[in-house]
C-alpha cells in the first residue's frame, strides 16, 4: 500500500484569539478544554493547535491605530507567565455557527504550561496559533484501520475515528494507559455486544459516537489487560487477520511505544501512520527545535532531520529512524 | 482635543542608519529566531521591518544537534540547536533568490569553526546585490569550540579583520557573545578588526537539568538562554560598551535580548542600541517587531521627540 504523505502545512494557520468555552477534569491528570474560536481556518485530523495566554490590552492609541492589522492579536507579555506556546493536537471540532468553532483540546497536566492550561475558566481569552502540521490520510483501496495509541496520544485519535466513520472505514482502537484513573476518556456502561473475542472491548463515549470498539490495555490492569498496548496489537493482528492491503495502522503515544507498533506493523506488512511529538517552540517552520530523523537514501549517511511541526506530526512508520530503544521483554 | 503643541504621531521619523544601510524602522529579526526567509510571511507583512536577518550560514550543511533542542525555563528559554542550515551553497541556490520578496534590507548571519569557514561563505555572499550586509556569529555556545573567537580578543580581531578584508559591497556586523569577562574588550577588538556594526547580545551559556533523570533536558547537554530572563544583562553589557566602546568609535549597535514590548525597546535604545532585534519573542508571535514600531512612535511622538534617533544613548545615569 502506498502511503499518501499529504502536505497540509502550516501556510493555512493563523494567529486567532479564541475564547474558553469548557474545561473540566476528564480523569485524575487530563483535562479536556474547548476553545470557542472565530475564523479558524479549516483543519483535518491530525493537525494541532499551539496555545499560549492572551497578552494585556494594548494602550488605546494603539489599537485605535491599529485594529486591523492581524498581528494586534498578539503576543503574552508579563514574565511571570508562560514564555513559549504548548503544542495540542486537535481532539474535535465542531461548527458553532457559520463563524466560529469548538476545538476540543485533551491534555495531561505535567508541568508549568499545563498547570496553566488547567487554571483556565470559561470566558478566559486564549491565544490559538492554528491548525499547524499535516494531517492522516487514507488511501482509495483502504477499507480498515487500527487505531493505537498510548496515554495522551489519545486525543487526535478521537477525531480520527470520526473521520474515518465518514469515510466508511471500519476501524478499532487499542488503547494503553497506565491505570484506568488515568483513562482520559468516558466508559459507557453498555458494552457493545458485537464483539465475541479476547481481549474485551469497551464502549468509549468518544469513540462509540464513531461506532468504534475500544480494546483497552493497563499496565497494572485495572482496567481491560493487563499489559502493553503493543501486545494487544500483535495478539488483534494474529488473531483477527486483517488485510495488510487494505488496512493501516495509526499510531499515537509514547515514543517506545509508537515504535514498537510500528516495526509489528512493518513485521506484519501494514503501513503504519505515526503521531509524533517533540519540544516546539514556534511551531511555524523556524525554530528548528521539534527535528525527527527520518531516512533520506539521498544523504551520504542515510538520514536527515525532518520538522515535525511542518513535515509532521504525522509521519509514514517506515521512514522513521528511531532514537528511542524499545522496552525489553 | 488639540495635540498642536506635540510632535505628530505619523510625522516621528523612524529610520536609522547602519554603517550606510537605511533603514525604515530600527527593528530587526534576530538570526534564528526568523529562519531564512519567507517562514513567518503567512503571518506578518515582512516588508514592514526595518531589517531581517538570516539564520546562520555554514560552509558545510549541518543537520544540528539531537532533540531535545529546547526547554523553556524561568522567563526564559534554552536553546542548542547547533547551527542546523542547508550550507552555504543551498543557501545561495534556494533561500537568496526569494529574499527579495521581503523588501527589506537583507543581513545574513554567518558562522563557522575555522578562519576559512568565515571567508568561504563571505565571499561567497558579498557580491549578491540582494544582501546588504553580513553579521558574523562569532559565539554560537552549541557547537564544539564555537566560543573560541567570541571569547579570544586577538583572535576575534584577526577574523573580523581577515572577513573584512574580502567584504566589497556588505556592511560587516559582528555579534558578541555575552559570555565573557570583559565585553568591552571584545567590542574594541571588533572594532579594531573592521567591525562597521556591533550586534549583541548572543546567547548566554546555560543548562537546565531533568530532576527525575538527572540528566540535562538539553540533548547536547547545555545551550543559549535567551528571552526575559537575560534583559537586564543584554542592557548592561550594551549600556558599557556604548558608553566606553562604540560611541567614541561612531559604531552603531543592534540591541538584543529579551525585547517582546515597546517598552523592552525603549529601555535598550536608551542603553545605547541603534536598531533592536526581536528573537525568541517571533517564536510566539511574528508580528512583535511591527507593533513594537507603532507602540514607539506613539511613545516618541508623547515625549516629543521627532526622530528615534534622539532617543539612542539618553540614559541618565545617577549619580554614585
Amino acid at each position: 500500500m502506498v502511503f499518501m504523505h499529504s502536505k497540509v502545512n502550516h501556510r493555512g494557520a493563523k494567529i486567532l484569539v479564541g475564547e474558553v468555552h469548557h474545561n473540566e477534569p476528564r480523569c485524575r491528570e487530563h483535562y479536556c478544554l474547548q476553545i470557542r474560536c472565530q475564523q479558524f481556518p479549516a483543519a483535518e485530523p491530525g493537525q494541532f493547535v499551539h496555545l499560549i495566554h492572551q497578552q494585556h490590552p494594548l494602550p488605546p492609541t494603539a489599537r485605535e491605530r491599529n485594529h486591523e492589522q492581524p498581528w494586534m492579536n498578539g503576543p503574552p507579555s508579563s514574565s511571570n507567565e508562560l514564555l513559549i506556546r504548548r503544542a495540542f493536537s486537535i481532539a474535535g471540532i465542531q461548527q458553532l455557527d457559520p463563524e466560529s468553532v469548538l476545538i476540543d483540546v485533551i491534555y495531561r497536566v505535567v508541568g508549568k504550561g499545563t498547570r496553566w492550561m488547567a487554571s483556565q475558566r470559561p470566558g478566559d481569552p486564549i491565544n490559538v496559533l492554528g491548525p499547524l502540521g499535516n494531517c492522516f490520510t487514507t488511501q482509495p483501496r483502504q477499507q480498515s484501520a487500527l487505531l493505537v495509541a498510548g496515554g495522551v496520544g489519545v486525543p487526535p485519535m478521537i477525531w480520527w475515528a470520526e473521520e474515518l466513520r465518514r469515510r466508511n472505514i471500519s476501524t478499532v482502537a487499542i488503547i494503553g494507559v497506565q491505570r484506568a484513573d488515568l483513562l482520559p476518556l468516558k466508559l459507557v456502561p453498555a458494552t457493545m455486544a458485537q464483539w465475541t473475542g479476547y481481549p474485551p472491548i469497551f464502549a468509549i463515549e468518544e469513540f462509540a459516537r464513531s461506532q468504534v470498539p475500544v480494546l483497552i490495555t493497563t499496565d497494572d490492569g485495572t482496567l481491560g489487560t493487563r499489559g502493553w498496548v503493543t501486545d494487544a496489537l500483535q495478539h488483534y493482528l494474529t488473531e483477527q487477520q486483517p488485510a495488510p492491503t487494505t488496512t493501516q495502522i495509526y499510531t499515537c503515544g509514547p515514543e517506545v511505544m509508537m515504535r514498537r507498533v510500528a516495526e509489528t506493523g512493518e513485521h506484519y506488512h501494514f503501513p503504519v501512520q505515526v503521531c509524533m511529538e517533540r519540544s516546539m517552540a514556534c511551531g511555524m517552520g523556524t525554530c528548528q527545535s521539534c527535528v525527527v530523523a527520518v531516512q533520506d537514501d539521498a544523504a551520504l549517511d542515510g538520514w536527515r532531520y525532518e520538522l515535525c511541526c511542518s513535515d509532521g506530526p504525522i509521519f509514514d512508520g517506515r521512514r522513521l529512524r528511531w532514537t528511542t530503544d524499545t522496552y525489553a521483554h | 482635543m488639540s495635540q498642536t503643541e506635540f510632535i505628530s504621531v505619523d510625522s516621528v521619523d523612524m529610520s536609522v542608519e547602519l554603517a550606510g544601510v537605511r533603514l525604515k524602522n530600527p527593528l530587526l529579526t534576530a538570526s534564528g529566531t526568523c529562519g531564512y526567509g519567507l517562514e513567518y510571511a503567512p503571518y506578518v507583512d515582512l516588508a514592514q521591518l526595518g531589517a531581517f536577518t538570516t539564520k546562520s550560514i555554514t560552509p558545510e550543511v549541518r543537520k544540528g544537534n539531537p532533540p531535545e533542542r529546547i526547554v523553556e525555563t524561568s522567563s526564559g528559554m534554552l536553546n542548542a540547536i547547533g547551527l542546523a542550515n542547508v550550507g552555504w551553497q543551498r543557501f545561495l541556490t534556494e533561500k537568496v533568490p526569494q529574499l527579495p520578496q521581503l523588501g527589506v534590507p537583507i543581513f545574513v548571519n554567518v558562522a563557522g569553526h575555522r578562519l576559512e569557514d568565515y571567508l568561504t561563505v563571505c565571499r561567497a555572499i558579498d557580491p549578491l546585490p540582494e544582501i546588504a550586509g553580513i553579521e558574523l556569529n562569532v559565539s554560537c555556545p552549541n557547537v564544539a569550540d564555537g566560543l573560541t573567537f567570541g571569547t579570544n580578543p586577538q583572535l576575534l580581531e584577526q577574523l573580523v579583520a581577515e572577513v573584512r578584508k574580502e567584504l566589497a559591497r556588505c556592511i560587516l556586523i559582528v555579534k558578541l557573545s555575552p559570555n565573557v569577562t570583559d565585553i568591552c574588550q571584545m567590542a574594541r577588538a571588533a572594532i579594531s578588526g573592521g567591525a562597521q556594526v556591533l550586534s549583541m547580545v548572543n546567547t548566554f551559556s546555560g543548562m537546565a537539568i531533568n530532576i527525575k533523570s538527572w540528566r540535562p533536558m538539553l540533548a547536547n547537554n547545555s545551550g543559549g538562554l535567551s528571552g526575559p530572563a537575560i534583559k537586564p544583562l543584554a542592557i548592561y553589557q550594551i549600556h558599557q560598551v556604548y558608553s566606553k566602546v562604540a560611541k567614541a568609535a561612531g559604531v552603531p549597535i543592534i540591541g538584543m535580548g529579551g525585547i517582546r514590548t515597546w517598552e523592552d525597546a525603549v529601555e535598550f535604545a536608551l542603553a545605547g542600541a541603534t536598531a533592536l532585534a526581536v528573537g525568541t519573542q517571533l517564536f510566539i508571535d511574528p508580528g512583535t517587531p511591527l507593533r513594537i514600531v507603532e507602540e514607539l512612535r506613539i511613545y516618541l511622538a508623547e515625549k516629543g521627540l521627532g526622530r528615534f534617533n534622539d532617543l539612542v544613548g539618553r540614559l541618565q545615569l545617577h549619580s554614585v
